[in-house]
C-alpha cells in the first residue's frame, strides 16, 4: 500500500486489544459495505438486470464495433487536441516567462480567463457562435477547438511550473557561455523543464481524455454519444452506460499508472 | 442588448441555480472527502480498500458519464431521484474524490513531531484524526482546497447538458444571431468570473485567519 509512510505515523503498532478492535472495525466495515452491495444487487435483479442475457445482448459483434469506432473517435479527438495544444502551451509558457510586456499581459489574461470558465462553455460558444458567422465545422472540430484551447491554457501552466525547476546555475552557466536567449531556452530550460512535467502532463491528458465525453453536446460521435444510441436501442440503458463508465475507468486507471512508472523511473535516475 | 434586459430575470435564476448546485455538491464533497481520506490513512485495511476503490473508480469516470448514470441508468434500475438532485450528489460525489486527494497530501504533511506529542500523550486513533491531524492537515491545504471549490464550480456547467437551467444553459437558451451570442457569453463569463474570484477572496481571508504559517 502507498500510505504505509503516513499510516505508521498515525498509530502505535497495534497490541493485542487494537489488534482486536482493528479486526473487529474491519469485520463490521466489511459486514456493512456487503450489505449496501447486497442490496444494489438486489434492487439490479428485481429489474431485471442480473440476466446474463441482458449483458449478453450488449457483447455482440455488431454493437461491440459500434462502441469500439466509438472509443477509437474518443482516443482520436483526445490525441489531436493533445497533440495541437502541447505545442501551442509550450510557447505560452515561454511568451508568459520571457516575451516582451504587452504579450506576457495578453497570454496572462487568456490563461487566466480560460481557467475560470467551464469548458462547456467554450464548447457551447463554439458551437452557437460559428454557424451564426456562416463557419462550417464538423463536430469532431466542434469539440477539439474548444479542448485546445482549453488544455493550453491548462498544459502552460504546468510548464511554466516545469520551467521553474531548471536549476538556476545551469541556465546562468548556459548565458554565460554566450549561447543566445532563445537557445538558452530550447536547449537547457525546455528539455529539462519537459522530463519535470511529465507525470503532470499524463495526469492532464487523462482529464483531456475524460473531457471528450463532451463531444456528447456537439452530437460528436465518441464513446459516450454512440453509448447513449446503443442505450436507446437496445433499450439496456443501465448496461450500456456501465459498459460505456466502466471502458473510461479502465483505460484512465492505465494511463494513470503509466504515469506512475514514468515517474518512478526517472525519481530513480 | 434588449434580448438581455428581457430576459434579466431568467439569468439572475440561472446564476442561483448554479449557485446552489455548487453550495450543495461542495458541503457533500466536504464530507465524503474528508470521511474517505480518513479512511485511506486508517488501520483498517477493509476501510483502505474502500477509499481507495471510492477514489479510482469515481475520479477516473468523465463527470458528464456520472451525471448519465445518475440521470438515466439508475431510473431503468428502478432508483429515480430528482434531476436536480442528481446534479449536486454526482458533481459532490466527483469533487468529494479530489477533496479526499487534497485532504490525504495535508494528513501526510503534519509534522510527525505532533502525532508523535499526541500519542506519547495517550491519544488514540480517533482523538489523533479528529485533534491533531485533521485542524492541522486542513489548515495546510487551504489553497488546493481552493482550486477544488473553483473545479466544482466550475464542473457544475456540465448540469446544462442534461437540460438543467444553469449559467452555461443560458448560451444555448439566449441566442439570436451573432451579436446576442457574444453579450449572453460575455455575461455568462461575468458569471463565472464572479463567482471564481469571490472563492479565490474568500480562500484569501481563510488563509490569512487560520492559514498555517510554513517555515
Amino acid at each position: 500500500m502507498c500510505n504505509v509512510v503516513s499510516q505508521s505515523i498515525l498509530f502505535d503498532a497495534p497490541g493485542p486489544k487494537a489488534r482486536a478492535r482493528i479486526r473487529a472495525a474491519a469485520v463490521v466495515s466489511v459486514i456493512i459495505v456487503a450489505a449496501i452491495v447486497a442490496a444494489a444487487l438486489w434492487q439490479l435483479g428485481l429489474k431485471g438486470h442480473l440476466d446474463p442475457q441482458r449483458w449478453s445482448v450488449l457483447f455482440t459483434g455488431p454493437i461491440l464495433s459500434y462502441l469500439g469506432v466509438g472509443l477509437i473517435n474518443s482516443l482520436l479527438s483526445g490525441l489531436i487536441a493533445g497533440v495541437i495544444a502541447a505545442p501551442l502551451a509550450v510557447l505560452v509558457a515561454v511568451g508568459r516567462r520571457h516575451g516582451p510586456r504587452w504579450l506576457r499581459w495578453i497570454l496572462s489574461g487568456y490563461v487566466e480567463l480560460i481557467r475560470s470558465l467551464p469548458l462547456l462553455v467554450l464548447i457551447y460558444f463554439f458551437f452557437l457562435f460559428l454557424p451564426s458567422v456562416e463557419i462550417k465545422v464538423s463536430p469532431l472540430w466542434q469539440l477539439v477547438i474548444p479542448l485546445v484551447l482549453n488544455n493550453v491554457a491548462m498544459i502552460s501552466d504546468i510548464f511554466r511550473a516545469g520551467m521553474d525547476g531548471v536549476s538556476r546555475g545551469e541556465i546562468e552557466a548556459a548565458h554565460s557561455l554566450g549561447l543566445p536567449s532563445w537557445r538558452v531556452i530550447t536547449k537547457v530550460i525546455l528539455p529539462q523543464a519537459t522530463a519535470i512535467v511529465l507525470p503532470a502532463l499524463i495526469t492532464q491528458y487523462v482529464r483531456l481524455f475524460k473531457e471528450t465525453s463532451l463531444g456528447f453536446v456537439v452530437s460528436f460521435s465518441e464513446l459516450l454519444t454512440r453509448g447513449r444510441v446503443m442505450a436507446e436501442f437496445t433499450h439496456s440503458l443501465f448496461e450500456t452506460y456501465a459498459l460505456v463508465g466502466a471502458t473510461f475507468v479502465v483505460i484512465n486507471i492505465l494511463l494513470g499508472w503509466i504515469a506512475r512508472t514514468v515517474q518512478a523511473r526517472m525519481s530513480r535516475s | 442588448m434588449q434580448l438581455l434586459w428581457d430576459h434579466r430575470a431568467d439569468i439572475l435564476g440561472a446564476f442561483l441555480t448554479t449557485i446552489q448546485i455548487m453550495v450543495l455538491a461542495s458541503v457533500i464533497a466536504a464530507f465524503v472527502g474528508v470521511i474517505m481520506a480518513v479512511c485511506r490513512v486508517s488501520p483498517v485495511a477493509p476501510l483502505r480498500i474502500l477509499g481507495t476503490g471510492y477514489v479510482e473508480v469515481i475520479r477516473n469516470t468523465p463527470l458528464l458519464v456520472l451525471l448519465i448514470f445518475l440521470v438515466f441508468a439508475l431510473p431503468d434500475a428502478g432508483i429515480t431521484i430528482p434531476l436536480f438532485a442528481c446534479m449536486f450528489v454526482g458533481v459532490g460525489v466527483y469533487a468529494g474524490t479530489q477533496v479526499c486527494e487534497v485532504v490525504r497530501s495535508g494528513i501526510s504533511a503534519v509534522p510527525s513531531g505532533q502525532i508523535e506529542a499526541a500519542r506519547a500523550l495517550g491519544f488514540g486513533f480517533f482523538a489523533i484524526i479528529r485533534f491533531v491531524v485533521l485542524p492541522v492537515a486542513l489548515r495546510l491545504v487551504i489553497q488546493p482546497l481552493t482550486n477544488v471549490a473553483i473545479n466544482t464550480a466550475l464542473s457544475t456547467s456540465m448540469a446544462a447538458a442534461l437540460g438543467v437551467v444553469e449559467l452555461t444553459a443560458l448560451g444555448p437558451r439566449l441566442q439570436e444571431g451573432s451579436a446576442e451570442i457574444l453579450l449572453t457569453f460575455g455575461v455568462i463569463v461575468v458569471g463565472y468570473v464572479l463567482i471564481t474570484s469571490s472563492l479565490s477572496a474568500i480562500s484569501h481571508v481563510i488563509e490569512r485567519k487560520l492559514g498555517v504559517q510554513r517555515g
